[in-house]
């Protein structure tokens, strides 16, 4: 066999995951069973279901068995058998999809017209996938997602965050697809009180140091008006440019938006959720502090960033831009 | 812009699959219910350019070449995924039309 080009071979899923889709893959092989959850998801009850489908009643029971067996299906809180969240993110594009009678959404279906927490999950996302597509696309993902799940969910309760869920699932997937994937990016919050010194000399540095190899957010838990002019001025001193960041309140979508969380002065003000990875740089204020004890401040946080670096395993790269 | 109401729940306008839509779509089912072939598609979409060829799947996998031969032909079969003749190399990478439901699984 000749030797390949060079090409960049995907990983597999791993097996356990492998396994878990197969299984419900087969239970769905079955056309009744598939028939069932298609109805099941159009909104009728359970156990109207077998009139629906025009066959006997413990044939429905034992397609709703099988699917509830592999987690397509679970009791709501009443013991009415729904489809699990799980269910409508990997299926429920094939339920559409296979019905050439839905409508197809709309190209740009206007977000003003979704519901309030519709268009919650809009902003949220936006902010989170900003640095890698549009406000309008990802606007454009969520209604999709919305009008896709919403003409299926019997659960309405649910739907914002099934929206969410799977909107990000999408949005994730095409930022992979398009070589962007978000997951090849990390993510990092330097959390201040101010937002105008600490945070955004961090922020400075990680810009200039990683590239684009890094997305830097700032925030603080009480933000001043602007970035001070001695911050500017004592990272001009070295030749590092202080980007654009204007000091921001501190937010939950920022910090689930993080992959690490560095805390600066301000640990206690800033919830954790799990999943992230977060950190504290004991550092004085550096506005409190005369030229001298700014440098000596400015100076630690680059040792600190280079180290947040080596552990990221980012290679240093300056920006090129 | 489609109606944001729930659908009406009586049997004359359930917008659910048809019964051979419903066929079609379970043989789909049926050639992707096995773990090795889930894993197969996961590595050629998550491959530069969504493909691979059979000797890169076999490495990827560690399986012995005529497994995923055999593998691949089902999925070919059923038209999940597309041969691609290149020079001395055939690629294969999924169906356009079949990737946004297989990444969906996948998830």
């Amino acid at each position: 066999m000749s030797p390949h080009p060079p090409h960049r071979i995907g990983r597999p899923l791993d097996l356990e995951a492998a396994q878990r889709r197969a299984a419900q893959a087969a239970v769905l092989g079955d056309t009744l069973a598939l028939r069932v959850l298609s109805v099941l998801a159009a909104g009728v009850p359970a156990v109207n279901l077998a009139a629906a489908l025009h066959v006997p009643q413990a044939q429905v029971t034992s397609a709703l068995h099988s699917l509830e067996s592999v987690g397509i299906v679970h009791p709501a809180s009443d013991g009415t058998l729904i489809l699990t969240a799980e269910a409508w993110v990997r299926f429920g594009r094939l339920l559409v999809n296979g019905d050439p009678a839905l409508p197809e959404p709309q190209a740009e279906p206007a977000v003003t017209a979704l519901p309030v927490a519709i268009a919650a999950v809009a902003r949220d996302l936006s902010y989170r996938f900003s640095s890698t597509f549009s406000t309008e696309t990802v606007s454009r993902y969520v209604a999709e997602s919305y009008l896709l799940l919403s003409h299926r969910a019997q659960v309405r309760t649910h739907l914002a965050a099934l929206t969410a869920r799977y909107a990000a699932d999408r949005l994730d997937a095409l930022a992979s697809a398009s070589g962007l994937s978000l997951r090849g990016t990390p993510e990092v919050l330097f959390v201040c009180v101010q937002n105008a010194g600490r945070s955004q000399i961090a922020a400075a540095y990680l810009r200039h140091l990683a590239g684009g190899a890094v997305h830097v957010r700032t925030a603080g838990s009480e933000p001043a008006m602007a970035v001070h002019p001695r911050v500017r001025e004592v990272l001009a001193e070295v030749g590092i440019p202080l980007s654009d960041d204007f000091p921001k309140p501190l937010t939950d979508e920022v910090i689930q938006a993080a992959d690490y969380v560095v805390t600066m002065g301000c640990g206690d003000a800033c919830p954790v959720y799990p999943g992230r990875r977060y950190m504290d740089w004991e550092l004085e204020d550096p506005l409190t502090l005369d030229d001298a004890g700014l440098r000596t401040v400015r100076d630690r946080i680059r040792a600190h960033v280079e180290n947040l670096l080596a552990e990221m395993g980012i290679v240093n790269q300056p920006a090129s831009r | 812009m489609p109606s944001l109401l729930p659908t009406p729940a009586n049997s004359e306008s359930i917008p659910s699959l048809g019964r051979s839509a419903a066929e079609e779509l379970a043989r789909t089912l049926r050639a992707v219910a096995d773990p090795t072939r889930l894993q197969l598609l996961s590595v050629i979409l998550d491959s530069a350019d969504g493909r691979a060829t059979v000797t890169q799947l076999t490495e990827a996998l560690g399986l012995r070449q005529p497994t995923v031969t055999h593998h691949v032909r089902i999925l070919v079969d059923d038209g999940l995924l597309t041969r691609e003749p290149e020079g001395k190399y055939v690629w294969l990478s999924v169906a356009l039309d079949r990737r946004p439901a297989i990444e969906d699984l996948l998830r």
